[in-house]
């Protein structure tokens, strides 16, 4: 009686124990792999709401769907006719494909410090490549000047790339170089 | 009187005994009811949920999206089953760059720290420029301000920051302080818009607002300088200008009336000498018909032209014969 009494309990227990291990709930802004043991199981699970796993077995590793936020170090950083400005530097990003992202980083935060190292790498390549007056500018606009003795002042030399190419070229050779990690990266500004 | 000290001084305190006594008492009699009032108490806390007037509310459930709540009273699954996030959607929200309000009101009081690393920027004539702006913007759709860019807010910002940037960068240090203003701030708000729109961030641009945009603090006395000599170099035109107009013009009416003199002498001179050129050439002429004749007339002529001038002078006869040898010019000059 008494035995029986305490085999029902655990049994409890246990079931209770395995439909809270068996259920996990994805966000709406959440996606998440189910590993076994370590080993990716299954499709990566990105429709929000409830979702099943084998209990105990399996577990969830979820990752952020939005579009993330990266920072990078304000830094001074020498240009092509060596004059060393200020550049701050920032991107957005997202993982598109949960699994490969797992497979290669982890977790968010090795996915940050890869994107440091191939960003800033990638700045510091454009920056030291470019003029700084092709940093600062994006076109060859003609200013507007209403003092005429200011004319001679306002003539602007012409830049031969732009601001807005620069950084879509290292958006282009991060891109390039995230490839095979699930990231995507949507954006690329710098500040001069 | 001491008596009723030390009372007084007791009483509070046997009055809170007492007071957890019943308490506990009544917590022990009552267990199951207080259990379900708090349960009660607890459930409508997570179910009933006020919307404000300025806002919606986007439902979760289970961790997907659901509904969204209108403003007032409404009632969601309680227990965590459902989630409910409150969005200001018909609000306006700003950001401001480069500077912060501390206390709104009739006079506005603003923050005294410096927010340089946000408003400082190189113009396109690499210049520093020192911008303040502030960005008016509305969240339009909840779902996607929610669930699309994580950590909106710190987005946004960086977007804005970036449009402003790269807008200032392209102009010139001039039109961003004077001239261009208006431009640049409805371009920035064009490019910010077009960002929002390709991230998807659900917030519209309502309005991109320059505020101050100044030289740089250790720039700022040579600005001046600069705008001062500016301005003295036009006074000084100016005065130049009148000047000129003042001493030039008479200067040329006067060179004007010395060249007509000259010219008037110099007809007067010609004209003479070919006058007398011509009369030279009539008594030569006459002369050569005659000579004797007008040798002799030429001598009377002559002397009838000197003797008036002579003046008193007494001519004597050389013989001496006369009664009265003297001519008396000067009886017959009075008689003439």
């Amino acid at each position: 009686m008494k035995i029986r009494n305490i085999l029902i309990l655990v049994l409890a227990g246990v079931a209770i124990a395995a439909s809270i291990s068996g259920v996990f709930i994805l966000d709406e802004t959440q996606q998440a792999i189910v590993t076994e043991f370590g080993r990716p199981v299954g499709k990566p699970r990105v429709d929000p709401g409830m979702h099943f796993k084998v209990p105990f077995i399996q577990s969830v590793q979820f990752f952020d769907k939005r579009y993330l936020e990266w920072d990078g170090d304000v830094n001074q950083v020498p240009t092509k006719d060596k004059k060393f400005i200020l550049v701050d530097t920032y991107a957005r990003w997202e993982i598109t494909d949960p699994l490969q992202f797992f497979i290669r980083l982890r977790d968010e935060r090795s996915g940050q410090s890869r994107l440091d190292d191939i960003l800033d790498g990638e700045t510091r390549n454009a920056v030291a490549s470019h003029e700084l007056l092709d940093l600062v500018r994006s076109s060859n606009r003609v200013p507007e000047v209403v003092e005429s003795y200011m004319e001679e002042l306002e003539i602007l030399d012409s830049i031969m790339v732009g601001r807005g190419k620069i950084e879509a070229e290292v958006l282009a050779k991060a891109n390039e170089r995230t490839s095979d990690l699930g990231i995507r990266i949507l954006d690329f500004s710098s500040n001069a | 009187m001491h008596h009723c000290h030390v009372l007084a001084m007791h009483r509070p305190m046997e009055e809170l005994e007492e007071l957890i006594r019943k308490l506990v008492e009544f917590v022990r009699k009552h267990l199951r009811r207080v259990l379900i009032i708090a349960f009660v108490l607890f459930t409508l806390l997570t179910a009933v949920k006020t919307i404000g007037p300025e806002e919606e509310g986007v439902v979760l459930y289970l961790g997907k999206y659901d509904r969204t709540l209108q403003p007032g009273l409404n009632f969601i699954i309680p227990f965590g089953i459902e989630k409910m996030f409150k969005i200001p959607v018909q609000r306006q929200l700003k950001h401001e760059f480069g500077f912060r309000t501390e206390t709104a009101g009739v006079r506005t009081e603003y923050g005294s720290g410096s927010y340089e690393d946000e408003s400082s920027m190189l113009t396109g004539d690499l210049n520093l420029a020192d911008v303040e702006w502030v960005v008016q913007y509305r969240i339009v759709d909840s779902y996607k301000y929610l669930f699309r860019v994580r950590n909106s807010e710190k987005t946004f910002r960086d977007m804005s920051e970036a449009a402003m940037r790269k807008v200032v960068g392209d102009r010139t240090v001039n039109e961003i302080l004077t001239v261009g203003r208006q431009e640049a701030a409805s371009r920035v708000e064009f490019r910010l818009q077009e960002m929002c729109d390709e991230y998807q961030n659900g917030i519209r641009v309502d309005q991109v607002v320059l505020q101050d945009v100044n030289p740089p603090e250790t720039v700022k006395p040579s600005f001046n300088a600069v705008n001062q000599a500016q301005q003295e170099k036009s006074t000084l035109i100016n005065q130049a200008e009148s000047e000129y107009n003042q001493i030039i013009p008479r200067a040329r009416g006067e060179a004007e009336e010395t060249v007509q003199l000259a010219e008037a002498y110099a007809l007067n001179r010609v004209n003479g000498a070919t006058g007398e050129a011509a009369r030279f050439n009539a008594v030569y002429e006459e002369f050569v018909k005659a000579p004797e004749v007008t040798r002799k007339r030429l001598y009377l002529e002559t002397l009838e032209r000197i003797l008036p001038k002579a003046g008193n002078k007494i001519i004597v006869d050389e013989k001496g014969n006369n009664v009265l040898p003297l001519l008396n010019i000067e009886s017959l000059k009075k008689t003439k």
